[in-house]
């Protein structure tokens, strides 16, 4: 009876749930060390399949709890009434609380730091900045054999006049241009539903073809021969090539994820854009909820409750191209040398250090917390939230980084 | 409220008179619960503890006040934003204001902070501007683009409309000369791309403008957002925005709120209470950026005034945090209250909880304490 009291005052969120457990027998425990270290190792064993972090690719992966009392209760209101779109500024704000800051881990919890992750990140692509020189004329100066299938060089008249084009594209690609657009088309054709797929004979160069196929071997040929595909596309692979390009093309792939993403929250704060996976307005109601169990460290007393996972999704992130070593860091001035992470391996409570050295892959949520009244004096984490049937953010799955 | 008013100046009086050790018990379990910490918890920049601010109530009802939108009007925003934006010093375990407010001390910290040099690549300045010619240097137009910064430009334009055209489902672009030639929005795109790799100077402009950004600039970045957030530019003292989340009018039905439970009567009784944190946060406070000598206090102003403290570092304890400076320490988040009910025994009145009255209460703050920051760095 006492149980099923205990449940209708959570949800009625009334006093009386309070008057109710004030009779509850059992002395007063803070939550436990101990107690959060066994729930922590559970989650691990049911998200992760191991007993603690799990090494990957590029660092590890593990579970950590959220420091009670966080709040997802903003957001999720803010979210439901605009479907997936954030509301307002503020939401863009508490977010960045919540995922998107590095995390500092103290005792099993995990604490957000200062800085938002985008900021690190960026300082990162700062010290990331190619050194070696990049100037795409001088390949048109030093090779003008190759960088005439590109590029127009100057011609007499140039010359006499004293003027040189400005990388304008030369006659050969020009040409190539010509086959190049209606080998697409063709190919358009063929991807494309039904109602569009002829499309390509409404091309005045196309119509006399029968059939795509006709059309796609006709153009492939004629560019071979007449669109200089062979030549431009060699002279495209040796001006990629040129010094420092390629590590200047991966910088500039990995600033322009972070500029494209990015929203201006007022004039002097941009915030790239994060989103979650299922979205709040689904949580409610998405099927990815499952039946779990917990049990207290002390008496093995049993705690039922749902558990969820949700993808924190950041476009704009691709620290990857960094640990793959397609970004290159020549020599960063960082404090102490750690530009990421010391790269300690983890263990089930301590993390290594750094500025970027943990963040938030998921979000664990929970709700119909369900367990006898007297298990509320385990200190056991799932025992603290006065509204436990409610959706909680219990915890994340982290990515912790290796050194670097 | 006139029932509030009077149990609020008897607490007051009755807070007064509890001792520092009647506090302690109570700090050491919020810290546990809280921080997982017996006290408090040294983090990447700085360190988090839990104190108790009995006199921040009449402040507290103002916050609560101006979040309703039909009561708020600019002057209570201002006197609310006052509450939260000043620093604290905590002895035995209670919070103080101090006198000089967040927002000042912060306003007078940029007015002295140096402009960094422009993190700039040996290779990319030429890319954005040529050297002016005889006509443009008369005319006084130091900063000329260069014809391919120029054809960058016309690209990147290109390349928005189509953006546009994509989210907007329009085929409006097939009305510009430089793009009607495409038959296809995705093979204008695939084309306008192309162009602007090989002719339009995709990488090398990009990258230039991108290292030379000035908004890059910690200390541009800091001012902006300073300004952005000042309430009262014209005067002298400034009153910045704070940010509460989640927002009042959303705190009665969090579901965040915690259920705990405290000993009374020196571990001879109990109180179960319900505890809710809501962060303060300050988008214009970039005092990590200072912290991380990302803006850097200017060499000569701090020559010139050598006894400069802006926060004392030293580790605070569960009851007592540094002194010495002028920022040492600040709230970070509110600590907020409410259902407290008592066992048996009833209410103790040596117990902090025994000023709360049956509502929402704010109780106290996680209070973050800075590392040293001074002329004379330790």
């Amino acid at each position: 009876m006492k149980r099923l009291a205990y449940f209708a005052c959570a949800a009625l969120r009334t006093p009386l749930l309070l008057s109710l457990l004030s009779f509850c027998p059992g002395e007063f425990a803070p939550l436990g060390a101990s107690e959060r270290e066994h729930f922590v190792r559970e989650l691990s064993r049911n998200l992760l399949l191991a007993d603690g972090p799990v090494e990957t690719e590029y660092g590890w992966r593990g579970v950590l709890l959220v420091p009670p009392g966080t709040s997802l209760s903003a957001f999720v209101t803010n979210y439901e009434a605009l479907g997936s779109r954030l509301a307002n500024n503020t939401q863009i704000l508490a977010d960045s609380y919540l995922f998107d800051r590095p995390l500092a881990v103290r005792n099993g919890v995990a604490f957000p730091k200062a800085r938002r992750l985008s900021e690190v990140w960026e300082q990162i692509l700062r010290h990331a900045i190619p050194r070696a020189g990049l100037s795409q004329d001088d390949f048109i100066e030093q090779e003008p054999e190759t960088a005439k299938w590109l590029f127009r060089l100057p011609d007499r008249v140039d010359r006499i006049r004293g003027t040189a084009p400005v990388r304008e594209p030369s006659e050969f690609y020009l040409r190539y241009r010509e086959y190049q657009l209606l080998h697409r088309l063709i190919l358009a054709g063929e991807s494309a539903i039904a109602s569009s797929a002829d499309s390509w004979r409404l091309h005045p160069r196309l119509a006399k073809y029968d059939t795509a196929e006709q059309a796609k071997e006709s153009v492939e040929a004629d560019w071979q021969k007449y669109g200089y595909r062979q030549q431009v596309e060699s002279a495209q692979r040796d001006f990629d090539r040129r010094a420092g390009a390629h590590d200047w093309r991966n910088w500039m792939l990995a600033t322009e994820a972070l500029e494209s993403n990015l929203v201006a929250v007022d004039r002097s704060l941009r915030i790239p854009r994060t989103s979650l996976s299922p979205p709040p307005s689904e949580w409610l109601r998405m099927g990815g909820w499952q039946r779990s169990r917990a049990t207290t460290e002390r008496d093995g007393a049993p705690i039922g409750f749902e558990i969820a996972r949700i993808k924190v999704v950041r476009e704009w992130f691709r620290v990857e191209d960094l640990l793959r070593g397609d970004i290159r860091i020549e020599s960063p001035e960082v404090p102490n040398g750690v530009l990421l992470s010391d790269g300690k391996a983890p263990t089930l409570v301590t993390y290594p250090e750094g500025p970027m050295s943990v963040y938030v892959d998921e979000l664990i949520v929970a709700r119909n917390i369900r367990y006898d009244p007297a298990v509320s004096t385990s200190g056991h984490p799932l025992t603290d939230f006065a509204l436990p049937l409610e959706i909680q953010v219990i915890g994340y799955v982290v990515h912790a980084l290796p050194g670097r | 409220m006139r029932t509030a008013a009077v149990i609020l100046s008897f607490l007051l009086c009755w807070a007064g008179a509890l001792q520092a050790e009647d506090r302690a018990p109570f700090l050491r379990e919020l810290s546990a619960l809280l921080l997982a910490s017996d006290g408090p918890v040294q983090t990447d920049k700085g360190w988090l503890g839990v104190a108790i601010d009995h006199q921040a109530i009449p402040d507290f009802e103002r916050v609560f006040k101006v979040y309703r939108p039909q009561e708020g009007h600019q002057l209570e925003i201002l006197r609310a934003i006052d509450a939260l934006d000043y620093p604290l010093s905590v002895s035995g375990g209670l919070v103080k204001r101090e006198t000089a407010s967040i927002s000042l001390l912060w306003k007078d910290v940029l007015l002295h902070v140096e402009l960094e040099e422009a993190a700039t690549s040996p290779a990319a300045l030429p890319a954005l501007h040529r050297p002016p010619d005889r006509v443009e240097a008369v005319r006084d137009d130091p900063h000329p683009r260069t014809p391919l910064h120029e054809k960058f430009l016309v690209a990147r334009g290109q390349h928005n409309l189509l953006s546009l055209a994509v989210l907007e489902e329009s085929g409006a672009w097939r009305l510009r000369d430089d793009l009607n030639h495409f038959s296809s929005l995705g093979e204008a795109f695939s084309g306008v791309v192309a162009d602007w790799s090989y002719f339009g100077g995709k990488l090398e402009v990009g990258a230039a403008l991108w290292v030379n950004d000035l908004k890059t600039s910690p200390l541009i970045r800091a001012q902006e957002r300073f300004d952005d957030h000042n309430l009262r530019p014209e005067s002298r003292q400034p009153a910045l925005k704070v940010w509460l989340s989640p927002p009042p009018d959303a705190w009665a039905g969090m579901g965040s709120w915690l259920t705990c439970r405290s000993r009374t009567f020196k571990g001879a009784g109990s109180v179960i209470f319900q505890l809710a944190r809501v962060r303060v946060m300050r988008p214009w406070f970039s005092i990590d950026d200072l912290i991380d000598k990302r803006l850097r206090l200017s060499a000569d102003w701090l020559a010139r005034n050598p006894d400069y403290v802006l926060s004392a570092g030293g580790t605070p304890t569960l009851m007592d945090y540094p002194t010495g400076g002028q920022l040492n320490s600040y709230v970070d988040e509110l600590l907020l209250v409410r259902n407290i009910v008592y066992d048996e025994r009833g209410r103790d009145p040596e117990h902090p909880l025994s000023f709360a009255y049956d509502d929402v209460n704010l109780l106290g703050y996680v209070v973050r304490t800075l590392p040293r920051i001074s002329s004379k760095e330790k």
